[in-house]
């Protein structure tokens, strides 16, 4: 009984449109975190610049804009699948009947 | 250590009371919830019952262990910056979950992650791997919070090490072999509760007196701290850039490898609930970690030159895991230091709870049910074996405890996630999105990853020179998951398209079924008995 769901416009479009969101946001996650080991890696005096003229350092400012950026992307996810895959998925299930 | 006696022999009747509130208020749960375990659906998933913010808040305590508290604030009071690295890489995992995991995980899955790893697999060879990476997984998590419990006890209360190992495995075994994941769950909630509340005391007592502004904080920890301004940048933590890359992988994926963690998302009614906990939980971690940094630069302004605080050699008086409980001592007096020592104890508690749960659902429900009695079912059989299991759990984690005493916590917990990265990871999401995988290449890659991942571990420093006493280890490196993982997916992929059995006709054919409950959700309740 799962071969028809598989046929079905809404389950295409519902593929298409989750890889839609979640590709763009897995690889901005992948290069912003390894990005950020690399360059600790590889030219960690980078990260030892100052910001502007105090104390704060580059390294410090990044990692908390990483954080930021962490929680920004699950919002944006969790957002743009409640506003455009759940219906597709009731529809989906009212269409098979369950 | 008569000094560290005069300092914590004024707070013990605080702390204890503080402790001892805690304890029975999480026995009374456990109580209420044991009357409420009726089926193994409530023992290890809640009966699917838990809303979307409280699995967020349980996740978030399951996540913020005694490793995250304690180590990551120490590790900012010796090394500045470089904490960071740590609390970003426990982090960034998060949306690697939801993005690729979570969805999937919990529409195909019952219980645990085995479940989905051997949804169109031939079950037995598949399920005997996930339990042995799960247990292998838990088994390092839990030497580090049992450590770790066993030395925050040790100084606070000062029992010997050996006795406050034992309590911490006795209360563990009674939650969970009582209240089962619904007693887990609500420890978890409001340990991570008083948590978030505890670290959000400490951080504006340090901010307020800098008029939240970080500069200044900054600033006067430069002034305090022995290596002066190279505190904001990379040190020493990471030395070379493949340890630096090891490191980073295994903490990213190593998340989406957590037994304990993708057990939780079975606790919630739907996919959208599971969703929308990942979200929850990764705002709490996020604020947490930033908390943890505001206390270690705390613990750097307010104990550094402070004799109390730090002996005549410049370490921290009861090691450096306890930069965040002496802050409290520093800032708020006994009463701040007993309330912050019992959430902390309250945190070990709720994570190896969590952990062992974990395990016995490995060793009831996978080598149990499915492959001792091969798959029929038994539902109080099952329980009563989760519970064995659960006893059998705590005695190795005390026994456990008590020799691997000397060893770095935080170090432990990057090894559990470098095996969970290596070993679970892979099947999981390979299983999941790869089409033409079938069971030989899950078992040969899973089994190559696990082993790769130990064997690597094994020859390491840690272990080949420190344990056996070597001069040099044979495996340069910290972590070896920039290795492992590799193995992992390449043995998957070889020795999937090379399998030309009847089996894998069959592990293919399954694939778009699975992939349209994965995506979907449909046939959930006609999959029931799988």
């Amino acid at each position: 009984m799962t071969t028809p769901v598989a046929q079905l416009p809404e389950f295409k479009e519902l593929i298409q449109k989750r890889r839609a969101i979640a590709l763009p946001l897995t690889i901005i996650m992948l290069l912003a975190y390894f990005g950020f080991i690399l360059t600790i890696a590889f030219a960690p005096d980078v990260l030892s610049q100052k910001v502007g003229s105090g104390v704060t350092s580059l390294g410090i400012a990044i990692g908390f804009g990483l954080i930021l950026l962490t929680f920004i992307v699950t919002g944006v996810f969790v957002h743009q699948s409640n506003q455009k895959l759940e219906g597709l998925i009731d529809t989906i299930h009212k269409k098979i009947g369950e | 250590m008569p000094s560290l006696d005069n300092f914590f022999a004024h707070m013990n009747v605080t702390a204890v009371l503080m402790f001892l509130v805690f304890v029975s208020m999480t026995l009374f749960i456990t109580w209420w919830a044991s009357k409420r375990v009726k089926t193994t659906k409530d023992f290890y998933s809640a009966g699917g019952s838990i809303t979307g913010l409280q699995n967020g808040l349980a996740i978030a305590g399951d996540y913020m262990s005694a490793a995250s508290f304690l180590g990551i604030s120490g590790l900012v009071f010796t090394s500045g910056f470089d904490g960071l690295i740590y609390s970003i890489g426990f982090l960034v995992g998060w949306p690697i979950v939801l993005l690729l995991i979570a969805e999937p995980l919990r529409n195909l899955g019952r219980y645990n992650f085995s479940d989905v790893a051997s949804y169109r697999f031939d079950k037995k060879p598949i399920r005997v791997l996930a339990a042995i990476g799960s247990l292998s997984t838990i088994t390092f998590y839990l030497i580090a919070q049992m450590v770790g419990a066993g030395k925050l006890i040790e100084v606070l209360f000062g029992l010997p090490y050996a006795s406050a190992v034992v309590i911490v495995g006795v209360l563990m075994v009674a939650y969970v072999t009582f209240g089962g994941m619904l007693a887990t769950t609500w420890v978890q909630v409001i340990k991570a509760c008083l948590l978030l509340g505890g670290a959000t005391v400490l951080s504006f007592l340090v901010l307020a007196h800098f008029n939240f502004s970080f500069e200044d904080m900054f600033t006067a920890a430069i002034a305090k701290h022995a290596n002066g301004a190279k505190i904001m940048n990379p040190g020493t933590l990471v030395k070379d850039p493949i340890s630096a890359m090891s490191l980073g992988l295994a903490l990213m994926f190593g998340t989406a490898g957590l037994p304990h963690i993708l057990m939780r998302f079975f606790t919630v009614r739907d996919a959208k609930q599971a969703n929308r906990s990942v979200f929850y939980a990764t705002g709490f971690i996020g604020y947490f970690y930033i908390l943890t940094f505001i206390i270690g630069f705390g613990a750097i302004i307010y104990l550094t030159g402070n004799t109390a605080y730090v002996g005549a050699d410049g370490k921290l008086v009861g090691g450096s895991n306890m930069a965040a409980v002496q802050l409290a001592h520093a800032l708020g007096g006994n009463l701040l230091l007993g309330f912050i020592s019992a959430v902390a104890f309250a945190t070990i508690l709720a994570v190896v709870s969590g952990l062992t749960l974990a395990g016995a659902s490995a060793i009831s429900h996978d080598l149990y049910v499915h492959v001792f009695l091969k798959g029929t079912h038994d539902e109080k059989k099952e329980i009563q074996v989760s519970r064995i299991a659960t006893v059998a759990l705590g005695i190795l984690a005390i026994f456990l405890g008590l020799q691997f005493e000397k060893q770095n916590v935080a170090y432990m917990v990057g090894l559990a996630f470098a095996i969970a990265a290596s070993a679970n990871f892979p099947i999981i999401l390979m299983s999941m999105y790869w089409p033409r995988m079938t069971t030989r290449g899950a078992v040969v890659g899973g089994w190559l990853g696990l082993l790769t991942t130990l064997v690597l571990m094994i020859l390491s420093k840690t272990i080949w020179v420190s344990v056996f006493g070597f001069d040099k280890p044979v495996f340069a490196y910290e972590y070896p998951a920039l290795f492992s993982m590799p193995v992992a997916f390449i043995g998957i992929w070889l020795f999937s398209i090379t399998d030309k059995s009847t089996r894998a006709i069959l592990d293919r054919d399954g694939y778009e079924a699975q992939y349209v409950r994965a995506q979907t959700g449909v046939g959930i309740e006609a999959g029931k008995g799988h």
